[in-house]
């Protein structure tokens, strides 16, 4: 795979995305970050469609294509209005990809990773043979272990761009996946300096969002040295940057609609993209509809953040895929405070525990002291000090445990297999808290320093001057 | 007025040392991580650690040939195999060439075992089910 060929699959990823994800945030070009992902969200939705009619390939790769160049009209209908009331938008978070263009080299690694082709380029060569082969797959007992029931964004992409290329190849699978965890890691960025920018320099913002994405890289390559998380073909650091920075939008930043659209986005895509990010975001759109009050257009866009993700579920619970969450969950055995899985419990958590123990307790040690001084600056930032972020994780991390108690797999073998990938959302939340903070703390010293020089324009009066609307009070 | 004074300078100063706390913990997190991230990196970017992924990926290729090689196009297989690596594997490998089913279903059975990591240490067998 030629750096070329990885620019060209990157520029057809925002060629399809750009009009969907203009539409989608009302913006003309930070839409470009989420651009890739959008474009995906739109292959597995259109995918998903073509599964539930059994329809050819054609129609999912031609449809996600009709679909963007929809987009692209409805937007160019409406340019004219954008251009008389839209801000102007700054290009710096373009740079932010270039954070995780180093992680991302990694991408050279061969395509042989367990899951990226036991689960995810399998699924993608269904989808390259059509809806009616994608439903017969889910339905094969001989493709059980394939997780069939699993979300269609990653492998409706590749199969799209399979069958437009004419190839299957395990490379340009691996590539284009990513590129997606490139933009979702990315926006989780985007989302940190969309919050803080208007209280700080520029360039201590993007600096500050700079590393928040290189450390997702990191997060997920935490005690796994002999796999590239980010480039291997595995999604779990796609859905999880989605989904922290669906987070940080919805839950830490001000409430102000642009937020709501964004992280809408997000969330959509996290849920369209596994299992458990679809648990995470209906957790976290049940947080997010509290903290805005249910007060229009919150419902509607976190539905809409939804739909694409139960959609899928219904699809595979039609066509009878396997499901290890709905399934085989031993649920019913918890609630019977069945011994044999009450044991599951203390293992589950001393190892969801040991993945996250340092971030949790300095994250929380930020928080707390944050609390004690800088809550006025940070309900600048975000329009409330709660612990918003904290509850999400707290959510997140519950949910996660209890997967892992009702599950019907063997408990050391499925934490010792995944524990370090599923815990990847919970830890990102922490980390874009604490810089949340971080941001906040160095706002007030800049606010108390402006206070000192009486001669400098007060900082609150410029902060108030410049925030956006509120969408409640 | 004078302890007043000197207890809000107190004060005042803590919350200096806090903000200075909050601001440096909260970006040091972010930056700790940040660099555990570019070490691995760095390490999974070295020559022998890429050429080890495409020495498995060959292995993969290898033993799907062998297969290839037993098996007539679009005939409808199952595959054993008590090592988990090669029943993934050689089930997803197979997958469009061979119809991939259940036994009682199949025309051929495929057993992989293998009794080493390299291509020439993995066996396989091919019988028609009829």
């Amino acid at each position: 795979m030629t750096a070329v060929r990885v620019v060209v699959l990157g520029a057809a990823l925002v060629a399809v995305g750009y009009f969907p994800a203009r539409l989608a945030t009302g913006s003309r070009v930070w839409c470009l970050l989420v651009a890739p992902i959008t474009a995906a969200l739109l292959a597995g939705s259109v995918g998903t469609i073509g599964v539930v009619l059994r329809l050819p390939a054609a129609f999912i790769s031609l449809g996600t294509v009709a679909a963007s160049a929809t987009a692209g009209v409805v937007v160019l209908r409406t340019v004219n209005r954008e251009r008389a009331g839209g801000a102007t938008e700054s290009a710096l978070p373009l740079l932010l990809p270039i954070a995780g263009l180093f992680p991302f080299l990694t991408v050279r690694r061969a395509p042989f990773e367990w899951d990226a082709r036991s689960i995810w380029w399998l699924h993608a060569r269904w989808f390259t043979d059509g809806g009616a082969a994608v439903w017969d797959a889910m339905r094969n007992p001989a493709f059980a272990f394939s997780h069939p029931d699993y979300p269609p964004l990653a492998p409706a992409a590749n199969g799209v761009l399979w069958w437009f290329g004419g190839t299957a190849s395990s490379q340009q699978a691996q590539a284009v996946t990513a590129i997606l965890t490139l933009s979702a890691v990315t926006v989780l960025g985007f989302a940190g300096w969309h919050a803080v920018r208007r209280l700080l320099p520029a360039w201590v913002a993007i600096a500050g969002a700079g590393v928040l994405v290189l450390a997702a890289y990191g997060v997920a390559g935490v005690g796994r040295s002999t796999q590239a998380s980010g480039t291997n073909g595995y999604v779990d650091l796609l859905w999880s940057a989605a989904f922290a920075a669906g987070c940080v939008f919805v839950l830490a930043a001000h409430r102000d609609p642009m937020a709501l659209r964004w992280g809408a986005l997000c969330l959509a895509v996290a849920g369209s993209t596994k299992n458990e990010g679809l648990v995470a975001v209906v957790l976290v759109v049940a947080l997010a509809l509290v903290r805005y009050r249910c007060r229009r257009p919150a419902p509607a866009w976190l539905a809409g953040a939804l739909a694409p993700g139960l959609a899928w579920l219904i699809v595979a619970r039609l066509a009878g895929a396997d499901s290890e969450y709905l399934g085989n969950s031993r649920t019913g055995d918890l609630l019977r405070l069945d011994p044999g899985v009450l044991h599951r419990v203390s293992p589950t958590v001393d190892a969801v525990w040991h993945e996250m123990a340092e971030i949790v307790l300095v994250a929380a040690g930020v928080t707390v002291v944050g609390l004690l001084v800088a809550t006025s600056a940070r309900r600048r930032l975000s329009g409330t000090a709660w612990p918003w972020m904290w509850l999400a994780w707290l959510a997140t991390t519950a949910s996660l445990v209890y997967a892992y108690v009702v599950s019907p797999a063997p408990l050391e073998w499925h934490l010792m297999t995944s524990v370090d990938r599923t815990t990847i959302a919970p830890r990102l939340i922490l980390l874009a808290e604490a810089l949340v903070w971080g941001f906040a703390a160095v706002a007030a010293l800049r606010q108390d320093a402006g206070r000192a020089r009486p001669t400098v324009t007060p900082w609150s009066a410029r902060a108030s001057s410049s925030r956006s609307p509120e969408l409640s009070p | 007025m004078r302890d007043a004074a000197r207890d809000r300078s107190v004060i005042q100063g803590a919350r200096k040392v806090g903000l200075v706390v909050v601001a440096v913990a909260g970006f040091l997190l972010v930056a700790d991580v940040a660099r555990i991230g570019v070490e691995a990196t760095r390490g999974l970017l070295e020559r022998d650690s890429i050429a080890e992924t495409y020495a498995k990926l060959d292995t993969q290729r290898c033993v799907q040939e062998k297969i290839d090689q037993q098996v007539p196009p679009g005939a409808a297989i199952a595959v054993r195999s008590p090592d988990a690596l090669w029943f993934e594997r050689n089930r997803e490998g197979s997958y469009p060439r061979y119809d991939v089913t259940t036994e009682a279903r199949a025309a051929y059975v495929v057993t992989v075992s293998a009794r080493g990591d390299t291509c020439d240490l993995v066996d396989v067998q091919v019988s028609p089910t009829r």
